[in-house]
């Protein structure tokens, strides 16, 4: 097996355990376990970068709580795999990956409880590639790229392209959708859910598209785990698997997303109370 | 006192490029109508072929 192969494995196995925690079950280490139970510790920590900020996902929007042991196994993956140069010589797809790691190193350096951050949080150098939308096939594939970026509290100049551009990221999703390019389509989705829960208008209604992706395309792990992210951010917590739970729990958190009694909590409550998925947490506390 | 020493894997160019591949994935292929099982095909192909023709209206009634 290649190595691209099995960091691909490695990342979906990821993926799994991420949308697992998404879906609320347990409250349990995510990364660091993930790196114990893998015959390939290479591709273990390969993997941490691939998903990167997705990582963080049960965290930010379900309240689920953030392990010092996964910082510290995020921030081992860095060490690993040293972040490339994302300078001004920098191809489009290495500074797509910068953007994807500094989102990483935003949200690990936000942990409380962890002590350093191997990783720069420096965001890259924000060319016109990011704002402009003439060629709006080709930057709705970038967008799709940095996905991972589509998550609350990760406020930057990749949101803020994409605040002002709901015209060419559903003219990508239409794109995508028709071309049957469907893990394309969910990453484009959740821009546009995102976008729907900062409250911009849409000039497509992303419902509708959330089912016929999720009916058609959502098999891959990393594919589903974009897929229950957006529905997340639509306000659809039953295909991120929250249905069962919905309404058990009496705990909520405040809505401003700081509320320490839930992740002070026991971890089931942290993760199962919050189905909702219309309350973003920040990524503030790290449990040992 | 005996210490356990940890050996620590070691990351090569080609596994810090398979991350970028895998990190910057590019769009798919246009694909064609979906199948839901394409090696069925010419099964029901077959079976389109073999099947007995229409019956005929009697005639003289």
């Amino acid at each position: 097996m290649s190595s691209r192969a099995a960091y691909a494995a490695a990342a979906d196995e990821l993926a799994s355990r991420v949308l697992r925690a998404l879906r609320g079950a347990g409250g349990a280490a995510l990364v660091a376990p993930h790196l114990d139970s893998s015959p390939d510790a290479l591709a273990a920590l390969a993997a941490v970068r691939v998903i990167g900020a997705d990582t963080f996902t049960p965290h930010i929007l379900t309240g689920a709580p953030f392990h010092a042991a996964d910082a510290a196994a995020v921030a081992r993956a860095f060490e690993e795999f040293p972040v490339p140069g994302s300078g001004p010589s920098a191809r489009p797809d290495e500074r797509t990956a910068a953007w994807r790691d500094w989102a990483t190193a935003q949200l690990l350096a936000r942990t409380r409880g962890y002590v350093g951050n191997p990783v720069a949080t420096v965001p890259p150098e924000a060319g016109d590639d990011l704002t402009d939308t003439t060629d709006w096939q080709r930057w709705s594939v970038r967008m799709a790229q940095l996905a991972p970026l589509a998550t609350p509290c990760l406020d930057g100049p990749v949101r803020d392209a994409a605040r002002g551009a709901a015209l060419p990221l559903s003219r990508g999703l239409t794109r995508s959708v028709l071309r049957r390019d469907f893990p394309t389509a969910v990453r484009l989705l959740r821009w546009l859910a995102l976008l729907r829960h900062d409250g911009i208008a849409l000039p497509v209604d992303p419902e509708p598209v959330l089912e016929h992706v999720r009916l058609l395309g959502g098999a891959s792990p990393r594919t589903a785990l974009d897929l229950a992210v957006a529905a997340h951010l639509l306000g659809d917590g039953t295909h991120a698997g929250t249905t069962n739970t919905r309404g058990t729990n009496a705990r909520s958190t405040n809505g401003n997303g700081t509320d320490p009694d839930n992740r002070a909590d026991s971890d089931t409550s942290a993760g199962a109370g919050t189905g909702t998925g219309t309350t973003p947490h920040l990524p503030t506390e790290a449990q040992a | 006192m005996l210490a356990q020493e940890t050996l620590r894997p070691l990351a090569n160019p080609a596994g810090t490029a398979a991350i970028g591949s895998l990190m910057v994935e590019p769009e798919a292929a246009v694909s064609g109508a979906p199948l839901p099982a394409p090696e069925a095909a010419g099964f029901l192909l077959a079976l389109l072929l073999l099947s007995p023709k229409e019956p005929k209206e009697p005639k003289g009634k």
